[in-house]
């Protein structure tokens, strides 16, 4: 949960148009801060070696597929994929803005990231219903068939491979080469949610104990200190 | 999904997107309702007036080309006769619903290219209006859910809450579906026209009709004033004349005022009203209606001639054909419909019993693997071997016998069920697998019952054995006892005994002091004194016995001497072979050469064949 500052969307933009320098020299403060997570956060990205063979390798012919397939794994591109940012967002639905941010945006970063903080045992693997059938005249000569609404049909929310055991065998791995961590501050009011459980940023951020975040929020404080006595100089 | 994965470091409220919404939203509606009261306004600007007048002939050009357009479509479906019959349903259900002709002309070539029929046509359309209203969905959504109906496409009504499944909505043929859509939407059209909504709705509605109408006549002008010089050069005096009517409007409302706040104004006020319908007669309308009286009566519409004549003739057989093409496509359609019903209803019929069947073989299933737990054929084997066993014992079994063979048999009327539900089950005769399963839970029932009461009944019976008093003397014992006495005498007479010669007691057979009944004179003294001589002679009595006794182990020690040692002492009791007087001789006979034959055999026979005795050896 970020802390919350007034008026600073409004001081980062009187400081790009009457002190220049003062919003640069803030963008590197902050910078630095956020720097020292996002590298920490890219030490935690597994080699392409450690994860399973099968999420490294491009699939052939993915060229003349229809449909996007799962993202294969890059050590590098997640590593890169890995940043920060220090223009405010856009506001969300709830009307907040971000100061500052800290992203994942490789997709197979974000699966390395957050795979299992929802299931750890992998997606549950559709039961279809039963039906019994006689397969003979004997007594015992039963047997009982599965049948499906859609044959081959791709549910969302359960396993869909072949392997029943394919979920937790890759979590298994994951976990394996690096732990989900909570990344919410202790003492809140409040259940912790998964939202904010990870193995890269979130880990990494906990990790920091808001000593990143602090180094933000002063960086801004100082800035509106010196634009204040800035601007009361030159009146 | 990228981007869930921030962290989010030092944010500020800048309020909710919804908000800014709602402002835009009102600021909107607020523009909208200047604009009508604009329009609707009476002090018209002059540029009021100009803008107004384009506005209107924009709206009469969209208006004559959606016209045309409509026209076009009823052409080709065959429906050109019915063109202006359509406009003139159109206009008027415009005046009476709010619903703009914007929409109805689109919606009228939708529905009769699907019906083929104008009045069909014209009915879906005031249905849609009511529909519409009652649902909160849009007019043209709602004639597109009905034009899909139409041929067999209920998906859509889902969206209208009917409260019917899509199953029943399928079995549904067109004309049920109409007639549940009209009573469930009836009057819902009027109740919305009689809120302020729908009543602003009919202000638009009428608006926009005097709009295009205007737009019409602002057309009509320009084309009469364009001439050869092109409209480009008469724009001017459009506008010039737009300020003048402004002008003239303001003027007229300013007189008006003026003359009503006069006192007594009420007869001029009336005689204004008079000017002004005066001069609402003299109407474009009104004045072709003058020009049609000063011409005189006209016989015909249209003048007779040939031509005239056959177009009418063709339009007659147009429409006839049409309505009947179109009565050949709604039975066509309803023949499919009907169709489709049926294949509705079997198939929902279909997967009533396929659940039904499932449902029933999933208890059976489930009962089954109640039996497959209970059942054990080693178990039942054995039982049935026992029941052999107890039939052989010629049915002298126990309770507990009886327990066991009943809850074998218990088990294998199990297994009876067990082979009757699968085949209930193969069968996929619902009913006979709901049976099956009953008689099998039944079965389990009650074999659960005797396995309870087989523990209850066996601890009954070991504990009333173990009460159960045992016999001192019975037929056996005594038979054994004479036995026993039999087998003494026996002995007796092997050993030569003779019977004892010496003196008794002397004491006669049954002699005894008799019993004396006394009577209540009898005095103390006698009594005591019988009591004395019972005693004595009871005392002499038991001297005797003694002595008998004594005689008797006399003669017993006599007989064992005869006899020979039976434990007592004897005087060579410790010599020879121990007690009494026999030899004991021990022979020892060699066999040994004979045995070390067979294990030579033995080994011989052991090596010829491969058996070696011998250790192989060992790297």
């Amino acid at each position: 949960m970020p802390t919350e500052l007034e008026g600073a969307v409004q001081l980062r933009v009187a400081l790009k148009r009457f002190a220049p320098d003062l919003s640069k020299e803030t963008q590197t403060e902050m910078a630095a801060a956020l720097k020292t997570v996002t590298t920490v956060a890219r030490g935690y990205v597994p080699n392409d070696g450690q994860v399973l063979s099968g999420w490294t390798k491009n699939l052939s012919g993915a060229e003349n597929l229809v449909y996007r397939p799962f993202p294969k794994f890059n050590s590098a591109a997640a590593k890169a994929g890995i940043t920060y940012s220090t223009s405010p967002s856009k506001p969300n639905k709830n009307g907040f803005v971000a100061l500052a941010r800290i992203l994942n945006k490789s997709a197979a970063g974000a699966i390395y990231e957050t795979a299992g903080r929802a299931n750890a045992q992998g997606q549950p693997t559709y039961k279809p219903a039963s039906v019994v059938y006689r397969t003979g005249d004997g007594p015992g000569d039963f047997t009982i068939r599965y049948y499906q609404e859609k044959d081959n049909s791709q549910r969302k929310g359960f396993n869909n491979s072949l392997n029943p055991n394919a979920g937790k065998q890759f979590i298994d791995n994951l976990n394996s080469t690096g732990q989900l961590v909570n990344a919410r501050p202790k003492g809140l009011v409040g259940s912790p949610g998964r939202k904010l459980t990870g193995r890269l940023i979130f880990r990494a951020w906990a990790e920091d104990n808001g000593r990143a975040n602090s180094a933000v929020i002063k960086a801004l404080e100082n800035a509106s200190k010196m634009f204040y006595e800035h601007t009361r100089r030159a009146a | 999904m990228a981007t869930d994965l921030v962290v989010n470091i030092a944010s500020q409220f800048l309020g909710k997107k919804a908000f800014s919404d709602a402002d835009k939203a009102t600021k909107k509606l607020t523009g909208s309702v200047k604009s009508l009261g604009r329009t609707l306004g009476v002090s018209l600007s002059a540029a009021a007036v100009l803008a107004y007048g384009k506005a209107s002939v924009k709206a009469a050009s969209e208006d004559i080309k959606a016209q045309r357009l409509l026209a076009n479509t009823l052409k080709n479906v065959g429906l050109a006769y019915a063109a202006v019959d359509a406009e003139g349903f159109i206009s008027k259900m415009q005046s009476q619903t709010g619903v703009l002709d914007d929409q109805l002309r689109p919606a009228f070539a939708q529905l009769a290219s699907v019906t083929g029929s104008v009045a069909k046509t014209e009915n879906l359309l005031g249905l849609a209006f009511d529909v519409s209203s009652g649902s909160g969905l849009d007019y043209a959504s709602t004639i597109d859910i009905l034009s899909q109906a139409y041929v067999g496409n209920t998906k859509g009504l889902k969206q209208l809450n009917l409260g019917l499944t899509q199953a029943e909505i399928k079995a549904m043929s067109f004309d049920d579906l109409i007639a549940l859509l009209t009573n469930r939407f009836a009057g819902s059209g009027k109740a919305a026209l009689d809120t302020y909504i729908g009543q602003m709705s009919l202000l638009t509605a009428a608006s926009s009709n005097a709009s295009e109408i205007i737009g019409v006549s602002l057309l009509g002008a320009i084309d009469s004033l364009t001439g050869s010089d092109g409209i480009a050069n008469v724009g001017t005096d459009i506008e010039n004349a737009a300020k003048s009517l402004s002008n003239f409007i303001d003027s007229v409302v300013y007189l008006k005022e003026q003359i009503a706040s006069i006192p007594g104004a009420g007869i001029v006020k009336g005689a204004f009203g008079l000017v002004g319908n005066v001069l609402g007669r003299f109407s474009p309308q009104r004045a072709a209606e003058l020009l049609k009286e000063i011409k005189g009566p006209q016989p015909f519409s249209q003048p007779m001639t040939l031509a005239n004549q056959d177009t009418g003739r063709a339009n007659l057989a147009a429409q006839k054909a049409a309505e009947l093409a179109a009565i050949k496509r709604n039975k066509e359609l309803a023949a499919l419909a009907k169709s489709q019903a049926k294949s509705a209803a079997a198939t929902l019929k279909s997967k009533k019993e396929q659940a039904a069947l499932d449902k029933a073989t999933a208890a059976g299933q489930l009962a089954l693997n109640k039996g497959a737990d209970v059942f054990d054929i080693e178990k039942i084997q054995l039982n049935a071997a026992l029941i052999g066993q107890a039939e052989a014992l010629s049915k002298a079994t126990t309770g507990a016998q009886i327990l066991a063979i009943t809850n074998d048999v218990q088990r294998l009327k199990i297994k009876q069920d067990m082979l009757a539900l699968e085949d209930a089950i193969a069968s996929k005769d619902v009913a006979r697998i709901e049976s099956a399963t009953k008689q099998l839970n039944e079965d389990l029932k009650i074999l659960g019952t005797l396995q309870s009461q087989n523990f209850t009944l066996l601890g009954i019976k070991t504990v009333l054995d173990n009460l159960k008093p045992k016999e001192l003397i019975d037929q056996e014992n005594l038979n054994m006892a004479l036995d026993k006495i039999r087998e003494m005498l026996k002995l007796l007479a092997q050993a030569g005994a003779t019977p004892s010669t010496k003196q008794k007691s002397g004491i006669p057979t049954g002699d005894y002091v008799a019993p004396v009944v006394f009577d209540p004179n009898t005095s103390i003294d006698a009594v005591i004194e019988y009591a004395d001589a019972a005693t004595e002679r009871a005392t002499a009595f038991a001297i005797l016995q003694e002595q008998e006794n004594y005689a008797a182990y006399l003669d017993l020690i006599e007989f064992q001497r005869k006899l020979g040692d039976f434990g007592g002492y004897s005087s060579n009791m410790n010599s020879g072979a121990g007690y009494g007087s026999g030899k004991v001789t021990v022979e020892i006979i060699d066999k040994t050469s004979g045995l070390i034959e067979v294990v030579q055999t033995a080994v011989q026979e052991n090596n010829r064949f491969g058996n070696n005795l011998n250790f192989a050896g060992a790297l």
